[in-house]
């Protein structure tokens, strides 16, 4: 039985015509980080907010822990949330925030919640700043804050919308290796929404990559990398080719050569081999080539630098591909380009 | 240098209407009120002798009695109402309007139309009447021109409680609700979401409009005018009877006054500003 | 809080704002009323007799076109200076700041005879541009307060953005400045010309008197009401009625609350 599990759940906003959950179903395992990634407007909030009990869904029930949640309000349910505003009381003190729920309802002892706010000032490594005012803080300072507020609760399931697009760059880096070494400290089942892939890939466990309130795939990060289940999802994740090509069972034939994939889930007929950038291999290493028809012959079309890696337009049997090679291999225009492809980072797509 | 001299530039009608309209007038009353019968500078014997007399003071305590009921009032009353607006309901949209109907109806109408309704001839006491409850006229309680001053309070927090409300409503329908979705999810109780997030947000908003309620009662003339009664006065009445009165001398009790008036609400600007600041502070 | 309170309150809230106004009402319609009649008999007498006194259409007038005049030129002498006031943060900001709600809050009773010495000495007493002069006194820093704080919400990254083009000054007044704070504006000019339309004792201080705005017209009618209120029922009716069609009419602005400037900003003028 998952710990968080959601089935069927469908939501339209009034006055919508298209809804904005649509018939989604969900399982996340106790201790896990899911991520809920997509574009704006692909319902990941909405989702986000149905779990946590401020919106209500249409059709559906979710459940945490076994139990059927639906019709319980937010603040009964077993979970708590971290919004992209950190939304620290403002007349208290770091202290005050985060005791803020156990103080208000008054569900533990005066000791045993400064002992706990200790631990949790250490855990999101602010400690000693206990007494400063919650208005003396920087963002990064506030979201810790925020979490460490939402962490003493005990939340079974710790929800996370967005919560560091509104930091710089540099930060939410950090910011992700807190929420990772958190996650490992406490065992906190955790279901994070952003729009940002980079983030995505390094914090979750798994991925559900969501469209039109619909999930598209839900998989561990390295599958987005190797075996993307449709076109929509490789446009997402930095695929940039696509041959077309003819599906026979487990073999695939295109202008490239022909290729065996098993377990590829696409229907038989065409499809779209699709080819990551970074598969190319460098002519004098062919160890770990496609096929055995090498090293492909191209004619470069076009070279575009990127710093540490160049992007290569390579005209090959008819095919247009886009390959990211190092900068120090990179050829001159003119060159005829020997290449091959890494087949790990191939795969069929419908 | 040319941005600074537009910018003085743009001040300069204002800065010209307030010398004439306000700063020399008060400096001539300040004048008149510090001199005696023959014009001559007494100094603030006039204020020693107007302040501490008995009907000042009977009037002072009228007033702030009157001023502070009604907003403490108009207070209580805005904040429950706004509550309930704060969710969306059908007409919502018409309500809201007419909440804000009796700030647009001037004063002396304000008073005209309370009057109409709750004097011993009026429409309230018609109404007893006819179903029984009081016999005739002079049955029906002293609502209006009472000498505790309930008309003028009535008028005072009819008036101006949507000031008041309409500046709560703006809070609880924008950034208090994140902070309370926030309290909810970390567990807190309706109650106590109302009693630690909500209520330390709409304080200095409340505050701050609290205090312009407080000063308009207290200074206002036409409503006292109207519903006062004669056992106990208005400042603002007090004033201007000392101001009409033909012997010369009352007539500079009237700057005294004045002045008092003056000095008094400079006091509550600065409470006032003092307030506004520190929202500003805030966001 | 419950549905059921909720309903409750408001529907106290809109009996304790409407209720007040039937016996305005009933009374503009009657002639003579009875103390033990629960309602009146209809008749229009004091309706006709209103509308054909020449005194009360003089009165509607003159108030008409004072709050045009008045509400003019507060915005064009206070726009600029709302202006600068809102969008930049200079030295002497908090002292205009302050001077700016004097007239808001010092009772008017304590200023209006100081005032009146002053303009008789200047020749703005007893004539039309010192009632003019006398109202700019009070609603100008009114109207510069409000759009100040409609200017607050103002970003002048647009006008740096025009002036890069190469937009003249005024093409930027025009095409970029007055769009952005467009419904603000009106909003002002409609609070300062509810103010205005119930202003009394500045204008009574100042004007001729033979010069009558309905505010002058209607307060001797309600301090000396006997009985006959019928006749002053009306006149409140006339006084009242303006506002309540510009309430209506501009209804859409002052029910969202992103374009309302503040009037906790402002002080109470109303």
């Amino acid at each position: 039985m998952s710990f968080l599990a959601l089935e069927h759940v469908s939501k339209t906003y009034q006055g919508m015509a298209d809804p904005v959950v649509d018939d989604l179903s969900l399982d996340v395992e106790k201790g896990e980080i899911v991520v809920l990634l997509g574009s704006s407007g692909c319902g990941k909030t909405t989702l986000l907010k149905t779990i946590a009990g401020l919106e209500t869904q249409d059709a559906g029930t979710v459940s945490i822990d076994g139990e059927c949640v639906d019709g319980i309000n937010a603040e009964k349910r077993p979970i708590a949330m971290v919004f992209q505003k950190a939304l620290l009381f403002r007349n208290m003190t770091v202290e005050q925030n985060i005791n803020f729920a156990p103080r208000v309802n008054r569900t533990m002892e005066k000791a045993e919640m400064a002992a706990k706010v200790e631990e949790m000032l250490e855990l999101i490594e602010m400690k000693g700043m206990g007494k400063k005012k919650a208005t003396e803080l920087s963002g990064g300072q506030e979201q810790r804050v925020s979490l460490a507020r939402a962490l003493m609760t005990n939340p079974k399931i710790l929800l996370l919308d967005e919560p560091f697009s509104a930091l710089d760059a540099q930060l939410r880096v950090t910011m992700r290796q807190h929420i990772k070494r958190i996650n490992q400290a406490l065992g906190t089942t955790m279901v994070f929404v952003t729009h940002d892939q980079q983030e995505a890939v390094e914090v979750a466990d798994r991925i559900a990559l969501m469209h039109g309130g619909r999930i598209l795939q839900y998989a561990k990060p390295i599958d987005f990398y190797e075996r993307p289940n449709s076109r929509a999802v490789a446009d997402f994740f930095g695929w940039r080719n696509f041959v077309p090509a003819q599906k026979n069972g487990a073999c695939i034939e295109c202008a490239l050569g022909t290729f065996d994939f098993e377990g590829c889930e696409a229907a038989d007929g065409s499809v779209d081999l699709a080819i990551r950038p970074e598969a190319v291999i460098c002519a004098n290493d062919m160890s770990n080539a496609a096929s055995t028809d090498l090293p492909y012959e191209g004619t470069l079309l076009d070279v575009m630098p990127q710093g540490p890696f160049t992007l290569c337009r390579v005209s090959c049997k008819g095919v247009e591909l886009e390959l990211l090679v190092k900068a120090t291999e990179a050829p001159t225009l003119g060159d005829t380009f020997c290449f091959g492809l890494n087949k790990r980072m191939m795969w069929p797509v419908a | 240098m040319k941005e600074k001299l537009a910018l003085i530039a743009s001040f300069l009608p204002i800065i010209a209407l307030m010398a004439i309209g306000y700063v020399v007038p008060i400096f001539s009353n300040i004048v008149k009120s510090m001199q005696g019968a023959e014009g001559q500078f007494v100094g603030i014997d006039n204020y020693i002798q107007v302040l501490t007399s008995y009907y000042f003071l009977d009037s002072l305590a009228f007033t702030l009695k009157v001023a502070l009921v009604s907003t403490a009032l108009a207070m209580t009353i805005a904040v429950v109402v706004a509550l309930a607006l704060r969710e969306t309901f059908m007409g919502k949209k018409l309500v809201v309007l007419l909440f804000q109907l009796n700030m647009t109806i001037p004063r002396m109408a304000a008073a005209m139309i309370l009057m109409l309704l709750l004097s011993q001839t009026g429409w309230l006491s018609q109404l007893s009447h006819f179903f029984g409850l009081t016999e005739g006229a002079s049955d029906f309680p002293w609502l209006v021109r009472d000498s505790a001053g309930w008309g003028l309070i009535a008028a005072f927090t009819w008036k101006f409680f949507p000031y008041i409300g309409m500046s709560v409503l703006g809070i609880l329908q924008g950034a208090s609700r994140e902070y309370e979705d926030q309290a909810a999810v970390l567990g807190v109780g309706k109650f106590r979401r109302f009693w630690h997030v909500t209520l330390p947000m709409i304080i200095p908003a409340t505050s701050i409009a609290s205090i312009i309620v407080f000063a308009s009662a207290f200074g206002d003339y036409e409503i006292p005018a109207i519903l006062g009664s004669s056992d106990h006065r208005m400042l603002s009445i007090y004033t201007y009877m000392k101001y009409a009165d033909p012997i010369m001398r009352d007539h500079t009790e009237a700057y005294v006054l004045m002045i008092f008036m003056s000095l008094t609400l400079m006091a509550v600007i600065l409470a006032y500003r003092k307030l506004t600041i520190a929202e500003e502070k805030r966001s | 809080m419950s549905r059921r309170t909720r309903t409750i309150i408001i529907a106290l809230m809109l009996a304790a704002v409407l209720v007040p106004l039937i016996p305005l009402v009933l009374w503009s319609f009657t002639d003579i009323w009875p103390f033990d009649q629960p309602l009146p008999s209809f008749s229009l007498r004091s309706w006709e007799a209103t509308l054909r006194n020449s005194q009360v259409i003089e009165a509607l007038i003159n108030s008409l076109v004072l709050c045009v005049v008045v509400v003019s030129l507060s915005l064009a002498m206070s726009f600029f200076a709302a202006k600068n006031l809102g969008t930049r943060r200079f030295k002497g900001r908090r002292l205009i700041q302050f001077l700016l709600l004097v007239p808001s809050f010092i009772p008017q009773i304590a200023l209006v005879f100081g005032m009146q010495r002053v303009f008789s000495q200047i020749g703005l007493y007893n004539n039309y541009a010192g009632v003019v002069v006398a109202l700019l006194v009070f609603y100008v820093p009114y109207m510069t307060l409000l759009l100040s704080a409609v200017f607050e919400g103002y970003d002048m990254d647009y006008e740096r953005q025009a002036k890069s083009l190469g937009v003249s000054s005024w093409n930027i007044l025009w095409h970029v400045t007055l769009p952005a704070v467009r419904s603000g504006v009106i909003v002002s000019c409609i609070f300062n010309f509810i103010g205005v339309w119930a202003a009394y004792l500045v204008v009574s201080a100042v004007a001729h008197p033979t010069f009558r705005t309905m505010s002058l017209l209607a307060f001797p009618m309600i301090s000396s009401a006997s009985n006959g209120y019928a006749a002053t029922a009306c006149v409140i009716f006339l006084y009242i009625l303006p506002i309540l069609l510009i309430l209506i009419f501009f209804s859409k602005l002052l029910v969202t609350d992103t374009d309302r400037p503040d009037t906790n900003q402002t002080g109470g003028m109303l």
